[in-house]
């Protein structure tokens, strides 16, 4: 009997001896919308960074964190497909679909998990009529890499579906979800449970600390920071800004103790790399295919663009009013309403820079039409709160205005922010209906603009599929010159200076 | 006579206003309303000639720019349909056919382009199409080419599988050589497999097996019978070249996969590079549209204020139309009217001026009627008076006596007042005549005519000769007394004027007798009868000797 316990406990050291020796290394990274950057780096680079990670000793995986199928000029006429093919050559682990991957409809996430040669995750979305996960997208995945298996699910906030009016989907409890898919993960053999999550209504360490996962891979978009400061730190928990980064994480622990889960994981600046010849040869490709028409100077612009999403998500944007001033101007209504997340590009251009079609179709990349609707003040009202209601997180739904001036306040509960509205300097009528030029994406209910929705689109004089970013480079091509400003349009009394009004 | 000499005097125009002739009135009535006509008439001419130049430029440029972009349109559409079909192609000959369909429409395009339109973005923008199709095109050949290749290495692994099979009786001779052999086969059907996936990563997954399984195929080699071996590892190593070589049979599948997925790519890529192509062709047939709207709205505009000024200026000459005829009816037709009327009243015997107002043809008729009708009622007083007085004496005659009397006899009935009656007879007038002549008779009768005139001392007593030498008084509202002072006056005068009568027995010059009858009232006497009372009276004063007055 003695002779047993011995061997037991001679065993269990042996095995601790062991332990030690688990190592894997974790690549992970999101939001690569670009497939190349000048400044920022792209696809090259990051095959070059997964190259030397790879020919090290320790099993490499490489998680993708998606976000990356929209927006970009090419994805407008492609559908992402160039990012499937680009990643087939990097050779992800698996990808997580998560927010802009949804921008094409669910049809064409599905279409794209045929192009893939890596397994594409979603855990917590549905089909609604078949409450099975969207055709081509896993709801878990057990990847592998040598003797390593890691169970990995993905998941993401609601809010999405608003975002991109998938209507065909429903979210899942993530609480039931993560149990159920951890739990089935670590009976086929899982020795880590991966969690993904884009978003910001999960608090991720509850699960780490009661152990349902072993690490949690997090990105969100530079504006996103304003959420990292909140997200509650944890050593398992890695948190990456989408900003051309990849996270090394290197992992340890003792066999079959996953409790001893040790963490250790830097960003690292994927400009840093060297371009992968290969990758930037394919990149070359596609880059060439529209070069000669986005190179087209069409004007110039005499007042400073900034497209940050930090300030066309928050504060009123002068980009913002032109581009509402054309819709209203172009559809004839009396005012226009388009969210600041359609507005795109993340960029600074100076007055007097001059303007290619590049840079108009980086600001509009979204193929939205201007669709005229009328709307009663009550309803515009709720269409504003609704704008207003997540400015803290910086979310899209911000709304860029023209034709009217609104006056709100940011501190106060969402859905009663809005102070007061002027349409043409007399106060908005609850009753009175008004001609609302707006982007076809918040006419079918994007963003929360559920409002909208069972408005039926008025016809107007120039109505044909004419797009956001046409409406601008016609603009700029009769008049050479653009000169977007700020005015006043958007007060927030919140951040006025005490004892003015 | 003289009235006579004054007409052309008073219908002289100048003597009254400035003359406004009734033709120079019509017409200019008349060429007014002619004239506001013919202004009505061009402004409508004038704006039909607007309405005619916006037609005709929704004719000439609008139209025909909306067909360009619609043929334009329609070209796109079949473009649109072809790079479908290009994607699609499955075998060499399709490929072919839609190739040259497509380099024949872009051509078309390319023309269409170069003739309507100047815009050079729009070259571009077929060149960068244009490409695109090539390219697609190559990326469909290149999966043609693939598919090919994979079906020759399935046809070459089928070989495979059956040159096994004709090794399997050496190697079958014992237990491990079954296992490997079936082993072989499964590995055989595993590859079969992969090529009926559709995903990647499946692929994928199927040619990790698929080399484990492979490797331990190899590791099993050595326990096979030694004969066999160098086959078996011939086999093994061949059917490892065809699965993971370069261009073995799992990198075709995956080039094939990765392929397919790059052709619906660019496949979308064309279709929207196509959609946006359309819409910067529609812009310029946008512009002129817009254009022609614009120009339509101006002009409904501007046609709405001459439709509202051309209501005005209708109502006007509607306005001076109805002037036109009241001033006409006003001025000529009602005094015309007027004239008729006065005329026939004039004719019935009514006593009216004709109204002679205004300077013009009526009115100078109107004078004329009135010069005219004054003479007519001159010329038949004079008959009147005529036909009432005694030519001789230029006494009253008997008629007028006869309607005199009766009206007296009437007037002094309703009055209930005295009328008296004087028969006054020259003595021996018949011997007068014989002596002295038919001439000295008429001067003696108008001598006497005279006298009688004389005594006459009230504006209501009436003298007539009642005949011959008859002479009579009516003397209205006259008493016996009056009547009979009435007659000795007239016989003193007679006799003052002591004409000469040698053959008057009753004294040497004319004389004459008197007879009176009436002076009281009397009910229903009648002319008749007053006047035989008086023949009487003057018959008894005859008979009393002459020269004297006898009273009935």
């Amino acid at each position: 009997m003695l002779k047993i316990i011995f061997l037991i406990i001679a065993l269990l050291c042996i095995n601790n001896a062991y332990a030690a020796a688990e190592k894997a290394n974790l690549i992970f990274t999101a939001g690569l919308t670009e497939i190349e950057s000048r400044d920022k780096g792209g696809y090259a680079e990051l095959a070059s960074l997964l190259e030397i990670h790879r020919a090290k000793p320790i099993p490499t995986f490489f998680v993708f964190g998606g976000n990356s199928l929209f927006p970009s000029i090419l994805s407008s006429f492609d559908h992402g497909t160039h990012i499937i093919d680009l990643l087939n050559s990097i050779e992800p682990d698996v990808m997580a679909a998560s927010n802009g991957d949804f921008a094409f409809s669910e049809d064409e996430l599905s279409l794209r998990t045929y192009e893939a040669a890596f397994p594409i995750v979603q855990s917590n979305t549905a089909q609604i009529s078949t409450q099975q996960n969207l055709d081509g997208v896993l709801d878990s995945v057990m990847i592998q890499q040598g003797k390593y298996k890691l169970g990995f699910i993905s998941l993401m906030d609601e809010e999405v579906l608003e975002t991109y009016n998938l209507t065909r989907s429903s979210v899942k409890d993530p609480n039931f979800i993560i149990a159920a898919k951890a739990k089935k993960l670590r009976a086929l053999g899982a020795d880590l449970i991966i969690m993904h999550y884009r978003g910001t209504e999960l608090n991720c360490v509850d699960y780490l600390k009661n152990g349902t996962v072993d690490l949690v891979l997090r990105n969100d978009s530079e504006t996103g920071l304003l959420t990292a400061e909140k997200v509650q730190e944890h050593p398992k928990q890695v948190f990456l800004p989408e900003t051309s980064q990849a996270a090394v994480i290197e992992l340890s622990w003792h066999t079959k103790q996953v409790q001893t889960l040790t963490v250790q994981w830097q960003a690292e600046k994927l400009l840093s790399y060297p371009k992968n010849s290969i990758v930037q040869r394919q990149i070359d490709n596609y880059s060439s295919r529209l070069n000669l028409l986005l190179d087209e100077i069409i004007g110039v612009t005499s007042t400073d663009i900034d497209t940050s999403s930090l300030s066309l998500r928050t504060t009123e944007n002068a980009l913002g009013n032109l581009v509402t001033d054309l819709m209203k101007k172009h559809s004839g209504a009396d005012i226009a309403l388009l969210n600041g997340g359609a507005v795109r590009g993340n960029s600074f251009y100076p007055k007097n820079t001059q303007i290619s079609r590049r840079d108009i179709v980086k600001m509009l990349p979204y193929r939205d039409t201007v669709v005229l609707l009328e709307v009663t003040g009550m309803q515009l009202i709720a269409v504003l709160e609704n704008g207003f209601s997540q400015i803290k997180n910086a979310k899209g739904r911000f709304p860029q205005i023209s034709g009217m001036k609104v006056v709100y306040n940011s501190q106060a509960a969402a859905g009663d922010r809005v102070v007061s509205v002027e349409i043409s300097d007399s106060p908005l009528l609850p009753l009175k209906r008004y001609k609302l030029a707006t982007s076809s994406y918040l006419a079918n209910g994007g963003d929360g603009y559920q409002r909208f929705k069972h408005n039926v689109p008025l016809t107007y004089n120039q109505q044909m599929s004419k797009l956001l970013s046409d409406i601008l480079i016609n603009e700029l091509r009769l008049t050479n010159s653009i000169s977007p400003k700020i005015e006043s349009r958007m007060l927030d009394i919140a951040k006025q200076p005490a004892g003015q009004p | 006579m003289n009235s006579r000499k004054k007409i052309p005097q008073q219908l002289s125009h100048s003597s009254r206003g400035r003359r406004c002739s009734l033709a120079a009135v019509i017409s200019t009535a008349f060429i007014s309303i002619v004239f506001l006509f013919i202004s009505a008439m061009t402004l409508s001419h004038y704006r039909l000639g607007s309405f005619q130049s916006i037609l005709v430029q929704i004719t000439e440029d609008s139209f025909p720019e909306i067909t360009y972009s619609r043929n334009l349109h329609n070209q796109i559409n079949e473009l649109l349909h072809l790079s479908s079909r290009l994607a699609f192609s499955g075998n060499d000959v399709t490929l072919r056919i839609v190739k040259q369909s497509i380099e024949n429409k872009v051509q078309s395009i390319q023309k269409q382009i170069n003739e309507q339109d100047s815009n050079v973005y729009l070259s571009t923008q077929l060149n960068v199409i244009s490409s695109e199709f090539f390219s697609l095109q190559q990326l469909v050949q290149h999966k043609l080419t693939i598919q090919e290749q994979i079906i020759e290495a399935q046809s070459s692994m089928y070989t495979l599988h059956e040159k096994m099979f004709s090794l399997s009786p050496q190697v079958n001779r014992n237990s491990a050589g079954t296992i490997w052999t079936s082993a072989y086969s499964e590995m055989i059907t595993l590859a079969s497999k992969t090529l009926i996936k559709l995903r990647l990563q499946e692929v994928r997954q199927v040619f990790r097996q698929a080399e484990n399984k492979i490797a331990l195929l190899e590791k099993d080699i050595l326990l096979l019978p030694l004969s066999s071996r160098t086959s078996a590892e011939s086999l093994t190593d061949q059917l490892r070249q065809l699965m993971f070589a370069e261009n073995g049979l799992l990198q075709l599948k995956i080039m094939q996969l990765r392929i397919n997925g790059r052709v619906i790519g660019r496949e979308h890529f064309l279709k929207n590079l196509l959609d946006d192509f359309s819409r910067v062709a529609e812009f310029k047939s946008y512009q002129i549209n817009e254009t022609v709207v614009a120009d339509t709205n101006a002009i409904i505009e501007a046609t709405d204020a001459e439709t509202k000024l051309m209501n005005v200026v209708s109502l006007f000459v509607l306005f001076v139309l109805f002037s036109v005829i009241y001033f006409i009816k006003r001025r000529f037709v009602e005094r015309v009217v007027l004239l008729n009327r006065q005329v026939i009243a004039r004719l019935k015997g009514d006593k009216i001026e004709f109204d002679v107002s205004g300077n013009d043809e009526i009115s100078d008729m109107a004078k004329a009627f009135n010069i005219f009708a004054a003479e007519i009622e001159e010329q038949k007083q004079i008959l009147r008076d005529l036909s009432l007085t005694d030519g001789l004496t230029g006494l009253y005659n008997r008629r007028a006596l006869d309607q005199r009397l009766e009206q007296e006899l009437q007037t002094a009935a309703r009055n209930q007042g005295p009328l008296a009656v004087l028969i006054m007879d020259i003595d021996y007038f018949k011997r007068y005549n014989d002596i002295y002549g038919h001439l000295a008779g008429d001067d003696c009768l108008k001598q006497v005519s005279a006298a009688l005139l004389h005594s006459k001392r009230r504006s209501t007593d009436f003298i007539a000769r009642y005949g011959g030498e008859e002479f009579l008084f009516i003397l209205p509202n006259t008493t016996p007394d009056g009547a009979q002072k009435m007659a000795a006056e007239v016989l003193a005068k007679v006799n003052a004027l002591n004409i000469t009568h040698e053959g008057n027995s009753a004294a040497a010059h004319v004389t004459m007798s008197i007879g009176i009858a009436g002076g009281c009232y009397q009910e229903n006497l009648n002319s008749a009868e007053l006047l035989e009372k008086a023949d009487k009276a003057l018959y008894k004063a005859k008979k009393s000797g002459k020269n004297c007055i006898y009273s009935h």
